[in-house]
């Protein structure tokens, strides 16, 4: 996942049917799609958990902290397509309509896709895919055009339904939604558990058991990625250089190597490494 | 001027028509490609060079050089017409893109494609999608229309390549004046917005000015400067479209207008307009 970052070219895609390295939530500094062919899971997103199912297409601009929790039992098949908002916002220059507007849509990022949609998405994948496998100029050239083409559809598609229904959460969505955004709104603090039971009224123990049911990850673990995913949108930004102890700090760690070990951990690099890699990769593609 | 730019969409697209086809020769300033369905026993000429098209040939050419089809039965005439204004193609295949996708076009004006059953197959599938979007006439269907098509002239670009040896045997096969104002034509598709003169192509092309005029008036009915005019005037169209925070002083002096008074009273004269009221009522049907 971490090498991923540093990838030149602004527009991939990917087919996986492999388990072992999905776990965990993730970010990325690109934006998302995720299209599931097979497979039984829930997906969390920020402080949102939702079911998954075949067919459906997901959108995510990147800032968003997501999971996707699947059953072993089953197969999990699914397509991801990462690209570079930037470089599309630079080749839409002179389209009318925000075509990434669909990203930023607050809410729900699933899209449920009908019979006849799900086709035409899964014809277009595949010619991208192919496409992908090339490797030479003329393809590549493609890839732009047919790629721009299909952010278009996906608009389109959003445009003509933007009363989706509403998903109902059962109680434990509910009270793991809750939790989630207790931790967005103070994970820059000290959290602990004890704090959790006084705000939820129930046994710290019940909750950390529905949390882990629900999302597949643990409650310290959420906050540590959330915390580094805070971190990497601080170390990436342009204007604003701060001293990685500060961004420790403010981040809600409370000691410098902690943060540095979490970091690590998570990510693969160090602060200062990402920091760096970071720059490199923004130089090459905009190129 | 006898042939005024258009004030209409720059892809201009007609799928599987068979009506009679007109027998007068025929040239435009728009790039095109046509793609025969259906086709027996026609033929079909572009400037001196004619041929017998087979079902499932594509030609495509830059339109200026007088062409049409002629000694025909016209009873199984089934083609998709696509007429497209090059300097809006220019224009939206600019950066990321970095293929000059109308090279097919200019390599030589005019060229033939046959195609093998499996890409026979993709093309006719793309006409098919072009034109369910074609139809559709949103703004996002528009624009997703654009970029199928431009995804299209990537597919013909890879094609030409790979059957450039039946470009050679036109080559030889036409007369030396066609062949000079090809090369002339092709010369101007990238210069027009220089300071053009006849001195100054005399040189360039080593051949005497008279010569040089009456071959490219027989080959394209339109003497060289109407010619260089309606290229700047249908970049600068592409331009107002495609740029609309670009001023229309700067888009004319990008075309090659030394003065904003004479762009204007050009633009007029052959659009029909002003440059403003040009992109005011475009940007009015982009809101609608």
């Amino acid at each position: 996942m971490t090498l991923d970052l540093i990838h030149p070219f602004p527009i991939r895609i990917k087919y996986s049917e492999d388990k072992r390295f999905v776990n965990g939530p993730h970010l990325h500094s690109l934006y998302e799609i995720l299209y599931l062919h097979e497979g039984k899971c829930t997906f969390v997103f920020g402080s949102n958990v939702s079911d998954f199912q075949p067919g459906d297409l997901v959108l995510l601009n990147g800032l968003t902290l997501h999971n996707v929790n699947f059953d072993h039992q089953f197969p999990y098949r699914r397509h991801t397509l990462h690209f570079d908002a930037d470089f599309i916002k630079n080749a839409a220059s002179s389209v009318p309509f925000d075509i990434l507007k669909p990203f930023h849509a607050k809410g729900n990022p699933i899209l449920r896709l009908s019979a006849s949609e799900r086709s035409i998405v899964e014809e277009k994948i595949k010619t991208l895919e192919w496409l992908y496998g090339q490797h030479h100029r003329i393809a590549l050239n493609r890839i732009y055009a047919l790629f721009m083409e299909f952010l278009m559809f996906i608009y389109d598609i959003c445009e003509r339904r933007r009363n989706m229904k509403d998903h109902f959460p059962t109680h434990h969505e509910k009270i793991t939604h809750d939790i989630l955004r207790y931790i967005d709104h103070h994970y820059r603090k000290e959290i602990k558990l004890k704090m959790l039971e006084n705000e939820f009224h129930l046994d710290k123990n019940h909750l950390s058991k529905i949390f882990f049911e629900t999302t597949g990850i643990r409650i310290t673990d959420y906050l540590h990625h959330r915390r580094i995913n805070q971190a990497r949108v601080m170390l990436s930004s342009k204007n604003k250089k701060r001293s990685i102890l500060s961004i420790a700090f403010e981040t809600g760690f409370k000691s410098h190597s902690h943060f540095y070990r979490v970091f690590k951990r998570l990510t693969g690099f160090t602060p200062h490494q990402y920091r760096k890699l970071y720059a490199q990769s923004n130089s090459s593609t905009s190129m | 001027m006898r042939r005024p730019v258009n004030t209409l969409s720059p892809i201009q697209f007609r799928y599987k028509i068979r009506n009679q086809p007109p027998t007068k020769p025929n040239a435009h300033t728009e790039y095109e490609l046509l793609y025969f369905h259906e086709v027996c026993g026609c033929k079909y000429s572009i400037g001196g060079h004619t041929f017998s098209p087979k079902s499932g040939d594509l030609l495509i050419m830059n339109g200026i050089i007088l062409h049409r089809p002629h000694e025909a039965k016209f009873t199984n005439y089934c083609r998709s017409i696509i007429h497209f204004d090059s300097e809006f193609i220019n224009e939206l295949s600019k950066s990321p893109y970095n293929i000059d996708v109308l090279e097919p076009f200019k390599r030589f004006g005019s060229q033939v494609i046959e195609f093998n059953a499996s890409d026979r197959q993709k093309i006719e599938q793309r006409l098919e999608q072009l034109n369910t979007l074609h139809q559709c006439e949103t703004l996002v269907s528009k624009h997703r229309f654009q970029m199928l098509f431009l995804d299209l002239l990537f597919i013909i670009y890879q094609i030409s390549l790979n059957s450039s040896q039946s470009q050679d045997r036109l080559i030889n096969m036409i007369k030396a004046n066609e062949r000079q104002t090809r090369q002339l034509i092709r010369y101007l598709e990238e210069n027009y917005m220089k300071n053009i003169d006849l001195q100054h192509l005399e040189e360039k092309m080593h051949v005497n000015r008279y010569y040089l005029t009456k071959s490219f008036k027989e080959v394209t009915g339109l003497t060289i400067f109407q010619y260089v005019m309606l290229k700047r005037i249908s970049r600068a169209k592409a331009k107002l479209l495609l740029h609309p925070d670009k001023s229309v002083s700067a888009i004319g002096s990008e075309v090659g207008f030394k003065q904003p008074a004479h762009f204007s009273r050009a633009f007029k004269k052959l659009i029909g307009c002003t440059p403003e009221q040009f992109r005011n009522y475009q940007n009015r049907s982009n809101v609608q």
